[in-house]
């Protein structure tokens, strides 16, 4: 699923704050295979972040194994899309 | 009872032709359910077989509870009641046994119970969550459950990975025959010949440790050596049959070692040794317990700080997991201790060198030697509490003298070093290795020398073939 552009454009900036690391650094592939810094606790940086962000509550499962920024993104967007 | 024993072996082929020979009306799920009932009916005696029925039962009643009862309160307390039965059932040792005035000083189920219990909790916690999207009825729940390749020691297969592959298998093709044979055939060769091997030198090197000063510290480093050379061959032989097995009958089976020699460090070793039960535990008690601390404190400083606490929570538990005893919680401590050093290492490096500048120094040659000896080493010397026990330790390093301690922790450290330094060189040859294995020209040959060193091993040398002691926890 292709993520909302301005949504996606909020993903990578809070991604690329709870890692630390430069916006340009961020794109859909971006995940912890690209970026080291991006461990276990990293991610529940990220989610938790995100969540705040968007003020949206994640399905556990699926927040926990998003591969990528891409897939977090779609993640985001469909539960935007059911209301949250 | 092992993966190479006749019961497994016979139950497994017979499974796989009535997968393939049995007309299409007849369940596939119904099929395997059988085997799988088949194989822990022999695997246990009628007590453990008792206590897993009692187990399992209790499980699905209290499935039942999450599923209707969507109150606050409901899943924490079926989860405590399933680990609480649990622990009753599969923990108790000699101690907690005759405090409890229980008839057996022992466990009462002796094999596979942590194994069913985890995927007992991970569908108590998916179904009381609502992740699971398709309710879970009696048979699917026993054959998720009991799937016999995975009983006793894992892997930990998620629900929805594994219900619809028992209920419409994929019987490979011609190719897929011959890798899930060739698999099975590799794991049995490190089940029996290379674990037998270890365990051996482990025994004899434990007979010789026990005589005390600088030789006995000596033999006790390369016992310690020798147990982690066994418990790896025993367990990745374990999986390659269970994986292999899984093929020939159409069903994936998840990977649980990614050659965990190559890790960087502590936190990455854990994402490479039995790596289901990690997962298990990232999903079920680090994520929740660390997000919930993340979110309460709400101070992006602390975080790392946090995290390292949740590591240390989740390790701790994960050692504790193994036993009741005091040594099992040292054990557990000393597992706490490695990931958060690990985890508070790199947040002091990051603070002291930036995060640049810690990336280059992770990438230098020297540093990754340096940080998976320091990994692998600590790994090994803590497993010393998993074939031994505190009381026996603590005697043996005061008989050993600091001097016998010290060469015994050497001996591991400098090995241990050689093979980190030689690490990505192993990971080339098994690459290679692995390579012919599949190549159909150099495939058979290998096959040969695996079958004939078994059968060497079994038949000549009469050697042992050790039990994977996983599946006791």
């Amino acid at each position: 699923m292709q993520a909302d552009s301005g949504r996606f454009e909020t993903v990578c900036a809070v991604v690329a704050e709870a890692l630390d690391l430069d916006r340009a650094e961020i794109d859909a592939t971006t995940c912890s295979a690209t970026q080291p810094v991006w461990d276990s606790l990293a991610h529940l940086m990220i989610i938790n972040a995100i969540e705040k962000r968007f003020e949206v509550v994640l399905p556990k499962r699926e927040a926990y194994t998003v591969k990528n920024v891409g897939e977090l993104a779609g993640l985001v967007d469909r539960q935007l899309g059911k209301g949250g | 009872m092992t993966v190479v024993s006749p019961v497994f072996l016979a139950i497994g082929l017979l499974a796989v032709a009535a997968v393939y020979l049995l007309p299409a009306r007849v369940p596939r799920d119904l099929i395997l359910l059988a085997a799988s009932l088949g194989f822990v009916a022999a695997a246990l005696d009628p007590a453990s077989l008792a206590g897993l029925a009692a187990f399992v039962l209790a499980g699905f009643a209290l499935l039942r509870v999450v599923e209707r009862q969507r109150r606050p309160g409901v899943l924490a307390a079926a989860v405590a009641a399933a680990v609480a039965l649990f622990w009753l059932l599969g923990e108790n040792d000699v101690a907690l046994g005759a405090a409890l005035g229980l008839p057996r000083p022992e466990p009462v189920v002796l094999l596979g119970l942590s194994y069913v219990m985890f995927r007992v909790v991970h569908l108590l916690v998916d179904v009381g969550q609502g992740e699971l999207a398709a309710p879970v009825g009696l048979r699917g729940y026993l054959g998720y459950l009991l799937f016999f390749p995975n009983f006793l020691a894992g892997p930990i297969q998620r629900y929805e990975d594994l219900a619809p592959q028992l209920a419409t298998p994929s019987p490979p093709d011609r190719d897929g025959v011959r890798a899930g044979l060739a698999r099975m055939l590799a794991g049995g060769f490190s089940t029996v010949v290379l674990s037998g091997l270890a365990f051996a030198v482990f025994r004899r090197a434990g007979e010789e440790a026990a005589l005390g000063g600088a030789a006995g510290g000596l033999a006790l480093g390369v016992a310690t050596l020798a147990f982690s050379a066994y418990l790896y061959a025993s367990f990745t032989g374990y999986m390659d049959m269970a994986i292999g097995l899984g093929r020939l009958l159409g069903i994936a089976i998840p990977e649980n070692f990614d050659r965990p020699w190559l890790a960087s460090n502590f936190l990455d070793f854990w994402a490479r040794w039995h790596i289901t039960l990690s997962e298990w535990f990232k999903f079920y008690l680090f994520n929740p317990s660390t997000k919930e601390l993340l979110r309460a404190v709400d101070r992006p400083a602390a975080a790392p700080w946090l995290g390292a606490a949740g590591y240390f929570l989740t390790f701790f538990v994960m050692g504790i997991w193994h036993g009741t005893s005091l040594s099992f919680a040292v054990y557990g401590l000393l597992l706490g201790l490695g990931v958060s050093l690990n985890k508070a290492w790199q947040v002091w490096m990051v603070q002291r060198l930036g995060r640049r500048g810690y990336n280059a120094l992770s990438a230098r040659r020297w540093y990754a030697v340096a940080a998976r000896t320091a990994a692998l080493s600590w790994f090994a010397l803590a497993l010393v509490l998993v074939w031994s026990d505190l009381a026996t330790v603590s005697a043996s390093l005061a008989s050993l003298g600091a001097a016998g301690a010290a060469s015994a922790v050497g001996l591991v450290v400098v090995v241990v070093g050689c093979g980190a330094a030689l690490g990505p060189l192993a990971a080339r040859l098994s690459s290679g290795l692995g390579r012919l294995t599949h190549s159909a020209g150099t495939g058979w040959l290998i096959a040969v020398a695996q079958a004939g060193a078994i059968a060497y091993y079994l038949l000549v040398v009469r050697g042992v073939v050790p039990e994977l002691i996983y599946q006791r926890f």
